[in-house]
């Protein structure tokens, strides 16, 4: 019924995995970063008051020069400006708010797909199993970009609107590309759980299907969806980023990471004002590496087929 | 409208040009091209992607004239101006030596040269009747010329040619040669190989410069015939008038131009054509790649660039000053007004109000939108419908504010006027880097008199026939428009005349744009046949201005980055940037 059952050597017990989780300092620092990124995603709007340069407010006439170059600091600019007299660092932060939001929303979205096939695909086997198998296999097939182009493509309405809000379109994208991986996961710990005692003594005393796949199996899969849901998320993150970055995603005058960095490269004003290119590559990195620390750290305290 | 004493001292000038070129160093005898240049070596040229298009009935683009300023010439041209684009407006005589005009102005008679050839594909001597057959091609219904309405409204019986031809089927080149050889233009007329006899339907000032255009190029029907425009096999087989011919052409690869053997410069007063050798990468993915070729010396100069990066330019400005090339005449941005709508939203009920156009002219931050796109070396701010290179600038803006920073608290209190404070655009625009931070920057600057503005993006390929189309007329309100002069100088016929003339226009054709106004109507015609256009265009672009028939934002500067082996930096208005005829390399 918990992860024990599974592998009887792991700690048991909410309380004795956060136990291990604190003594692991690289578990901390991680979750440190982590933290200061939603916090300070968290507080973008009270620092973009203070600062007093909202995320698409325009300074022209003091944050770019006459020859079209912006700033590299001053004037209450922390990281300087962007090609129409943006803040950058005010516009970083609001870049981790839609990071976060989308990275979170579409992995938890893919997770919730993933669960559902990945149980009804383990637990029925037969025919269910087949078809699932191969819908997931045709999933991971496609390739992701060529299809976030054509989905984008697809999604233009009439006079350059689109049907379709583009953060919902991402969400909706990252998410079909990557439910597929929990679905994987959770159908073999299923598979597994299925054959313990306790499941086929469940099965023999005529308990009903569903009660037996969500009161038993489902809490057996958590520690494996968990160690997934925090893989995934940096990966979706840079999804999200990518997906921007080529114009499918994010758009102007809201502020993205990977939309930042495009701005910088396409215009070349990186050259004079390198924090246009910089600060979003950092953010974007910092953020990657504090997920991949929690969620590396994570597995090895909670996958059960992991040890750390 | 030119008499035969005007012509006659331009054929003397013309003359003088051409015993001037024949002694000046670098003429047809000499070996060296000025201070550091030798003739011969090769001008290599960073393009971005492939020429789009080479044969002259279709190129109707800076890029495509660039190539055709080599590959072709006309009866008349400009000779090039070391000064800028918008000082290359003499007219001087080109393949034809000189031209009577009649005195009612309706008939003008082309004296041609004798001793031009073609290269190429062919190599005989050009004629009268290559004139004729290129214009014949005008209507084909394949392929149409660039600018047809021109010769529909200029040419003796094209009109009714031009209906005759639709008439045959298309794909058939066979059809076309039938057609073409079996019918005529009646005020298009060779009399013999030299002679070219072209009648009009209207008397116009601006008849030699229409003929200017790459369009009124020679080409040998024997050649022509057999190929699709501006096919892979035509491209392959052109016929050059020019000095410059196709010596190889590979598709999305390179395109490489010889000096013709048999070219005769004394034949030519105005196309030094110092380079033996013009080599085309049409291979650079980006703007940035460019400049770094020609900053290194892979390549003399850029091709398809529409804007460098100002980092690019500044790097220029303080390193290689001589090397960095502007001169005003670029493209102008407007905001073009929804003509088209039947105005039920807010925003297109209040735009027929000029009050509220006062409003978004007064609210906009022209000066942030010029920074946004790389400041004074890339624009300059216009208040006018022409552009300051154009016979009919006033260089009077009759909505200026202070640095340009536009007035919101004047724009704020007209709106309030006029009832429509609180105003909701959508602004329409193309989706490349530029205009995508025009647009951004315009939705600012508005947003501080109380305007708020929808941002509706259109995909660049998308977006002339987005704009043009009605059904899409209540999904915007303004939109980023553009004009770049067909050629500069006298000709605001396209722009006042084209455009916003509703007797003429085509409501909605261009950007969207259906204005009507009588009394600009009444001053274009005035403009049309006057002898000294200029304080007529002066008028029709004032009434046209202060009634904002559309909102000029800024004025491009063509600022050209080249390597540091070009030397003789020559401007050639119709392309609006470097002529490769007449540049040379170290």
């Amino acid at each position: 019924m918990t992860a024990d059952t599974i592998s009887p050597s792991r700690p048991t017990g909410t309380a004795l995995v956060l136990r291990h989780l604190r003594r692991d300092r690289t578990f901390v620092a991680g979750a440190v970063i982590v933290a200061l990124l939603v916090a300070l995603a968290l507080l973008a709007p009270v620092i973009a008051a203070v600062v007093g340069h909202g995320p698409d407010a325009q300074f022209p006439d003091i944050a770019i020069d006459e020859s079209g170059i912006p700033i590299t600091g001053g004037h209450g600019f922390l990281l300087g400006a962007d090609a129409l007299g943006r803040d950058v660092f005010i516009r970083v932060l609001y870049g981790a708010r839609v990071s976060l939001v989308i990275g979170v929303v579409s992995t938890t979205a893919a997770m919730l797909i993933g669960v559902a096939v990945g149980l009804v695909a383990g637990y029925w086997r037969g025919w269910a199993d087949a078809v699932l198998s191969e819908v997931t296999n045709v999933t991971l097939a496609f390739p992701m970009l060529l299809t976030a182009l054509s989905i984008a493509a697809l999604n233009r309405a009439p006079g350059g609107s689109t049907y379709v809000s583009p953060p919902v379109v991402v969400v909706v994208i990252i998410s079909l590309f990557s439910w597929t991986y929990f679905a994987r996961v959770v159908r073999g710990v299923v598979i597994d759980v299925t054959n313990a005692n306790y499941v086929k003594a469940a099965i023999g005393a005529g308990s009903p299907s569903s009660w037996i796949v969500l009161r038993e199996i489902l809490p057996n899969t958590a520690p494996s969806v968990i160690v997934y849901w925090a893989v995934q998320l940096p990966t979706n993150i840079m999804a999200e980023a990518t997906l921007s970055y080529l114009g499918v995603g994010i758009r102007t005058p809201q502020a993205s990471w990977g939309l930042m960095i495009s701005e910088a490269q396409t215009s070349g004003l990186y050259v004079a004002q390198p924090m246009m290119l910089i600060a979003p590559c950092l953010a974007l990195f910092v953020t990657v590496l504090g997920f991949n620390i929690v969620s590396t750290r994570l597995r090895a305290h909670l996958d059960p087929d992991k040890k750390g | 409208m030119r008499n035969r004493r005007t012509s006659a001292v331009i054929a003397l000038a013309a003359g003088a040009a051409l015993l001037l070129s024949a002694c000046a160093p670098g003429g047809s005898g000499g070996e060296t091209a000025g201070a550091g240049a030798q003739r011969g070596g090769t001008l290599k040229i960073a393009s971005v992607g492939d020429i789009d298009r080479i044969d002259p009935l279709q190129a109707y683009t800076a890029e495509a004239w660039t190539v055709a300023r080599a590959t072709t010439r006309q009866l008349v041209t400009t000779s090039g101006s070391t000064e800028s684009v918008g000082d290359d407006i003499e007219i001087v005589p080109d393949l034809a030596k000189s031209w009577d005009v009649s005195a009612d102005g309706l008939t003008y008679t082309f004296h041609l040269r004798d001793n031009a050839y073609f290269s190429g594909a062919s190599t005989r001597k050009i004629t009268a009747d290559d004139f004729v057959y290129a214009i014949k091609r005008f209507a084909d219904p394949n392929a149409q010329v660039g600018a047809i309405a021109y010769y529909n409204a200029l040419l003796d019986g094209f009109a009714e040619y031009g209906a005759e031809f639709a008439k045959v089927k298309t794909g058939d080149l066979t059809a076309v040669k039938e057609f073409i050889d079996s019918h005529e233009i009646s005020g298009v007329t060779a009399t013999d190989d030299t002679t070219l006899v072209l009648k009009f339907t209207q008397p116009a000032n601006d008849i030699l410069e229409v003929l200017t255009l790459p369009f009124v190029s020679p080409l040998p029907e024997e050649v022509v015939s057999k190929y699709f425009s501006d096919s892979l096999e035509f491209r392959q087989n052109f016929a050059s008038s020019g000095p410059y011919y196709i010596s190889s052409y590979s598709p999305n690869n390179s395109l490489e131009l010889k000096r013709a053997e048999t070219y005769d410069a004394a034949a030519d007063p105005v196309r030094a054509a110092y380079a033996d050798t013009i080599l085309i990468d049409t291979t650079v993915s980006s703007a940035d790649a460019v400049a770094q070729q020609l900053q290194t010396g892979e390549a003399d100069l850029p091709l398809y660039v529409r804007s460098f990066p100002a980092t690019v330019i500044s790097q220029y400005q303080q390193t290689k000053a001589d090397y960095l090339h502007t001169s005003p005449g670029g493209q102008q941005v407007f905001l073009s007004i929804n003509g088209i709508s039947d105005g039920t939203s807010q925003g297109q009920k209040g735009l027929k109000e000029l009050s509220v156009r006062q409003a978004l002219s007064y609210a906009i931050d022209k000066s942030a939108v010029v920074k946004a796109i790389g400041g004074s070396s890339a624009a300059n701010v216009q208040g006018e419908i022409l552009n300051s290179t154009l016979v009919g600038h006033t260089g009077e803006d009759p909505y200026a504010t202070t640095d340009n920073a536009g007035d919101p608290a004047k724009a704020k209190q007209l709106l309030e006027d006029a009832g429509f404070a609180g105003l909701k655009l959508n602004l329409a625009y193309r989706t490349s880097d530029e205009f995508t931070k025009i647009a951004t920057s315009l939705q600012a600057s508005l947003a501080k008199s109380g305007i708020t503005v929808n941002l509706v993006p259109v995909p660049e390929a998308d977006y002339w026939a987005f704009l043009a189309d009605s059904e899409n007329a209540d999904q915007w309100d303004v939109a980023l428009a553009t004009y770049t002069p067909d050629w500069q100088g006298n000709s605001a016929r396209q722009i006042l005349g084209g455009w916003l003339d509703s007797d003429y226009a085509s409501p909605g054709a261009v950007w969207g744009i259906a204005y009507d106004n009588p009394d600009l109507n009444a001053a274009v015609e005035k403009a049309f046949v006057a002898k000294d256009p200029e304080a007529a265009w002066q008028e029709a672009n004032t009434i046209a201005t202060k009634d904002l028939a559309w909102v000029p934002l800024l004025e491009r500067v063509v600022t050209v980055p080249t390597s540091t082996n070009v030397t003789k930096w020559t401007w050639a208005s119709l392309p609006g940037g470097a002529d490769w005829t007449n540049v040379a390399v170290k």
